[in-house]
């Protein structure tokens, strides 16, 4: 199933948020986004080179929490997969899973510059 | 416009800037803490809100352990806490409403479920700060009733208490005070034969000595 990469219903949701005379809502968030992802990427792989099982899953439970509620569903499934890898405690296909996950931050990337 | 203040507290920063946004649009005052560390300094200052939404998973302080420690503070209006959980994650829901949270939320958010959730909690705290106020007004009330029921110094001529500020009170004007009761002065039978009747008939004397000239 290819799931959206960045939910045109959920960023209409985010947009219902902006009040008169204040600062977009959406280009806040996604420009949070983009901000704090790399930050949680570092701490995935310093997870994953470390061998740390439970600081992969919670790195990775965090990013999904910001992908999900941006609407960013591909990128939501590739950080569970992660997540769920950190929890299992055998990190052997951490490194295709993190290529997955780059892969789908690349495509989001350039949607989000879309919008801002 | 509400009169509440909520504790957004999250480290994830885009879910607390969301769940911050669709507070404030809902009405309210938002407080933000960046881990459970913060939150917890924010919730010991003595405005601290009444109402907080915080994530399940944060690192240091995590919202159950938060709820565990708001729980062991004895009061009467205690923190009204909603923990943010993970959709996939229904043992979570369990053990943070057994550590002590109210209610909870799944992430993301919905707009309309989180301030329904919300405003459910800013009735509960309303009830219990009204509820709190009762029991402060019935304590005082039991206080000066006990005070009553007390040993009253009075004085054996002129029958006037003395209270707590060693004045001397007349009963009347003590219980007053003390209990909220009024009195209406009248006279009781007795009293009526003993000294009201006297006074009346000095009364009629003295009006009859004062008639008398002019018919003479």
């Amino acid at each position: 199933m290819n799931l959206p990469v960045l939910d045109p219903i959920v960023v209409a949701g985010l947009r219902e948020l902006n009040q008169p005379g204040e600062p977009d809502v959406v280009h806040e968030i996604l420009t949070l986004f983009l901000a704090d992802a790399p930050v949680r990427f570092a701490a995935i792989d310093a997870a994953v080179a470390a061998g740390d099982g439970p600081s992969l899953q919670r790195a990775a439970h965090a990013l999904k929490g910001s992908a999900s509620t941006i609407g960013a569903h591909a990128l939501q499934r590739t950080c569970q997969n992660l997540e769920e890898i950190g929890k299992s405690g055998d990190l052997d296909g951490a490194h295709a899973a993190i290529d997955l996950m780059q892969h789908e931050y690349a495509r989001l990337h350039v949607e989000i510059n879309q919008l801002l | 416009m509400s009169d509440w203040s909520v504790l957004v507290a999250d480290d994830e920063s885009v879910s607390r800037m969301v769940v911050a946004a669709m507070l404030r649009k809902g009405g309210y005052e938002v407080q933000l803490a960046n881990d459970g560390e913060q939150a917890w300094a924010a919730l010991q200052q003595p405005t601290a809100p009444s109402l907080a939404v915080m994530d399940w998973m944060m690192p240091g302080l995590d919202g159950p352990e938060i709820c565990t420690r708001l729980r062991q503070i004895d009061t009467p209006t205690p923190t009204y806490v909603i923990l943010l959980t993970s959709r996939d994650a229904p043992a979570d829901i369990v053990a943070g409403l057994r550590a002590g949270a109210d209610d909870y939320v799944t992430k993301p958010p919905n707009e309309e479920e989180l301030l329904a959730r919300v405003s459910v909690g800013a009735r509960v705290v309303a009830l219990q700060h009204s509820l709190a106020d009762r029991v402060r007004r019935l304590e005082e009330a039991l206080s000066n009733v006990k005070q009553l029921q007390g040993l009253l110094p009075i004085c054996s001529y002129c029958k006037r208490i003395r209270d707590d500020q060693n004045y001397w009170q007349q009963v009347e004007s003590y219980i007053t005070v003390h209990s909220g009761v009024q009195f209406s002065h009248s006279y009781c039978p007795d009293c009526f034969a003993q000294h009201v009747r006297p006074q009346l008939a000095e009364l009629d004397r003295q009006l009859s000595d004062r008639d008398e000239p002019t018919r003479t």
